[in-house]
């Protein structure tokens, strides 16, 4: 186990309060993400991205990166990646935002966060039953696809950030959103 | 002045989504670079659950959770990541929320029926973060920064199924 650091809280602190500030806690954002009707949440990912792969490539080209690549194993990454969607869409939250969701005193929040804690605490218990047929078959272990395709990682990198930076750029903030929430508030104000 | 102190609408953001989102890219480089991981919530789930059941049990015996029960990074991330949120909806005066508004308009307003499926959505999607080998911070925006093909695939397969059953429950099912 690695030692602990003190600028990983300071890294928790500043991450928790921007994914507050960014709403990125929001059901309502979460939800209309999913329904694209309102992308701002997908921008977000989407700069994080283009600005992560070009600060994490140009770290890892001067040689200071500490590069952790998820192995693929198509089986369990695939099938978990679709357990995830339907409970995402169920929840409204992710795993991380959802404790955010807590700490801003959201008070369903709380009740996908224990029901998180079940889920992967059942997912620690079945592990053994679980390994042999999700995780050790077609499993291709850590690729990157640089590699994959022959290239340089920090081509990859400028060309996937340039993607990502367009479209983010490009994309509405809103398509086709009744502004359901807006209206009815206003109503109640007139009333 | 006046805006500010006005109640807030607890679902909405204070900062465009440019900025959060380069502070969360830049937040992923300082972390693979100065503190040696990356950021991520899943683990954490599983480990958590392990440390209470061995309050009762051997839990901590077992081969996938032994020597891994203690104190690590991501509980360090974590607490920081709770008192990050919880002092940026303090200062911006973030009200509490007991239902969130889309889920009362489309559901209505009874509290325990959207605890339970905010319960069961936790319980299915830590289940499938565990077995993807992460979550949205942690596989996705970690693992594409890496350029990682596993999270490329984690991506597609979580918006694909999140859209569908989204649409379905908020747009298909009630059309």
């Amino acid at each position: 186990m690695m030692e602990l650091k003190p600028i990983t809280f300071l890294i928790g602190l500043v991450f928790g309060a921007t994914l507050s500030l960014g709403g990125a806690s929001s059901h309502r954002m979460i939800i209309n993400a999913l329904r694209l009707k309102d992308l701002r949440l997908m921008k977000i990912i989407m700069t994080a991205l283009a600005v992560g792969v070009l600060g994490v490539s140009l770290v890892d080209a001067a040689g200071m990166a500490h590069l952790k690549i998820k192995p693929l194993y198509l089986l369990g990454v695939a099938f978990g990646g679709v357990l995830f969607g339907i409970g995402f869409a169920l929840a409204g939250y992710c795993p991380g935002t959802c404790i955010v969701a807590t700490a801003e005193r959201k008070k369903d929040a709380v009740f996908t966060l224990l029901g998180g804690v079940l889920g992967a605490t059942t997912f620690g218990l079945l592990y053994p039953i679980i390994e042999p047929v999700f995780i050790k078959p077609i499993n291709f272990g850590e690729v990157r696809v640089p590699d994959l395709l022959g290239v340089p990682p920090l081509a990859v990198a400028v060309l996937l950030a340039a993607v990502l930076l367009t479209a983010a750029w490009l994309l509405p903030d809103r398509i086709n959103e009744r502004k359901e929430t807006t209206a009815t508030q206003s109503q109640t104000k007139a009333a | 002045m006046r805006a500010w102190l006005q109640a807030r609408d607890p679902e909405e953001p204070i900062i465009p989504w440019w900025l959060a989102g380069t502070i969360i890219g830049l937040l992923l480089t300082i972390s693979l670079t100065f503190a040696g991981h990356h950021l991520g919530a899943a683990s954490e789930y599983e480990y958590t659950g392990g440390r209470i059941l061995s309050l009762f049990s051997e839990a901590e015996k077992l081969p996938r959770w032994q020597g891994k029960l203690g104190v690590w990074w991501e509980t360090i991330l974590l607490l920081g990541v709770f008192v990050g949120a919880a002092l940026a909806a303090w200062l911006t005066r973030k009200p509490s929320l007991e239902i969130p508004t889309l889920w009362r308009e489309h559901f209505g307003a009874d509290r325990w029926k959207r605890y339970a499926v905010a319960f069961l959505g936790g319980f299915i999607m830590l289940f499938g973060a565990r077995l993807a080998g992460g979550c949205t911070s942690g596989h996705m925006i970690s693992g594409i920064s890496q350029l990682a093909l596993s999270s490329f695939v984690f991506a597609i397969t979580i918006f694909v199924t999140g859209i569908l059953v989204a649409k379905w429950l908020y747009d298909w099912r009630t059309a």
